[in-house]
């Protein structure tokens, strides 16, 4: 990325996976001053936008590597993984199949980078056919990192996979942000009382035992 | 020998991409049960697995710009060695356009088949 003006700025390696389609290129370009900054290296074929967050303790720049679109076609190159500080798994509440993929993402990422801050995110709570219930959602809890509902299109919980990275980056758990990021303006609205069932059957799902389940093996 | 090497090969290169294109399950006249794919590292022999393999991959638009192609004639006689460049647009198309290679061997059964083909992304 070019030069940062801001002093004192801690530069992480983002990584964001999931299947093609979730909607990671829309997320990303939510922010405004990373989508304004972002840049594409051609041999690599991905696109790094610079999200610069304020927090209580500095700023902090996360340099999320998006794709473009090799998901697609096969697996990625070890390349886009190597040298990532922390993830973002996304998939789209509204197709199994994504969430499904989730283990396949996470095994890849293990593979590379260990055992760095993750994050998974359900993209597209927006839509009104939600396939993905909050309940089904488990495979965060198997492998112990937080899951959020999110929606690119609304900013729905926008900066919560990023204030949970900054506090695993920085081993505080206590950190928030100072101010809150400049965002592209919402394009859809959210059914707040859908929101509102969600995150209650989300806090529910807490509680629930897990099924047996043979996806352990990743 | 028959046709030239050059002319099977661009008649294959004019054909192949443009049906792929359209219906990449559509195109098993191409292949025969000892074709082998590699595709971004997935490998598939034979027709029908080929085309599952295909089929695995949901696009909403495909299309593939082919910048150069090379060719030679190859062991078997009739067989013809291509390999080509391009680049490819997929859905939306809002993503920068990314490279490939696929290299081709022909071989002659009546008709030309495609007996190998491997398919690679070029980037880091």
């Amino acid at each position: 990325m070019s030069e940062e003006s801001l002093e004192n700025i801690a530069n992480y390696k983002i990584i964001l996976v999931g299947d093609g389609g979730v909607g990671k290129t829309t997320f990303v370009k939510r922010h405004l001053s990373g989508e304004f900054r972002k840049e594409y290296i051609a041999t690599v074929g991905v696109e790094v936008h610079p999200l610069v967050f304020y927090t209580t303790k500095c700023p902090i720049c996360f340099n999320v590597w998006d794709t473009a679109g090799q998901e697609r076609f096969g697996g990625l190159r070890d390349g886009y993984y190597i040298e990532g500080d922390a993830a973002i798994i996304m998939f789209d509440v509204t197709s199994p199949e994504t969430y499904e993929n989730v283990a396949v993402w996470y095994r890849d990422i293990i593979r590379v980078c260990d055992n760095i801050p993750m994050v998974l995110c359900g993209n597209k709570v927006d839509v009104k056919d939600r396939k993905v219930r909050a309940r089904q959602i488990t495979f965060h809890r198997r492998k112990n990192i937080p899951y959020f509902d999110i929606s690119a299109k609304s900013n729905y919980n926008f900066e919560k996979p990023f204030l949970y990275l900054a506090r695993r980056l920085f081993g505080d758990p206590s950190l928030s942000l100072d101010k809150a990021p400049a965002l592209a303006p919402p394009v859809v609205e959210l059914d707040q009382k859908d929101i509102l069932i969600s995150e209650r059957e989300l806090e529910e799902a807490k509680n629930f035992d897990l099924p047996d389940e043979e996806d352990d093996q990743f | 020998m028959g046709e030239s090497f050059d002319t099977v090969a661009q008649q294959f290169v004019d054909n192949y991409y443009p049906a792929y294109d359209q219906d990449a399950t559509q195109i098993g006249y191409f292949y025969r049960d000892n074709s082998m794919l590699t595709y971004e590292g997935r490998q598939a022999k034979g027709t029908d697995s080929i085309l599952q393999e295909f089929a695995s991959r949901k696009f909403k638009r495909l299309e593939h710009k082919v910048t150069s192609y090379a060719a030679q004639p190859s062991i078997q006689d009739g067989s013809v060695l291509i390999l080509v460049s391009g680049q490819i647009a997929f859905d939306e198309g809002n993503t920068p356009p990314l490279f490939f290679s696929e290299t081709f061997l022909l071989a002659q059964d009546g008709g030309y088949y495609i007996f190998n083909q491997i398919f690679s992304l070029n980037y880091g």
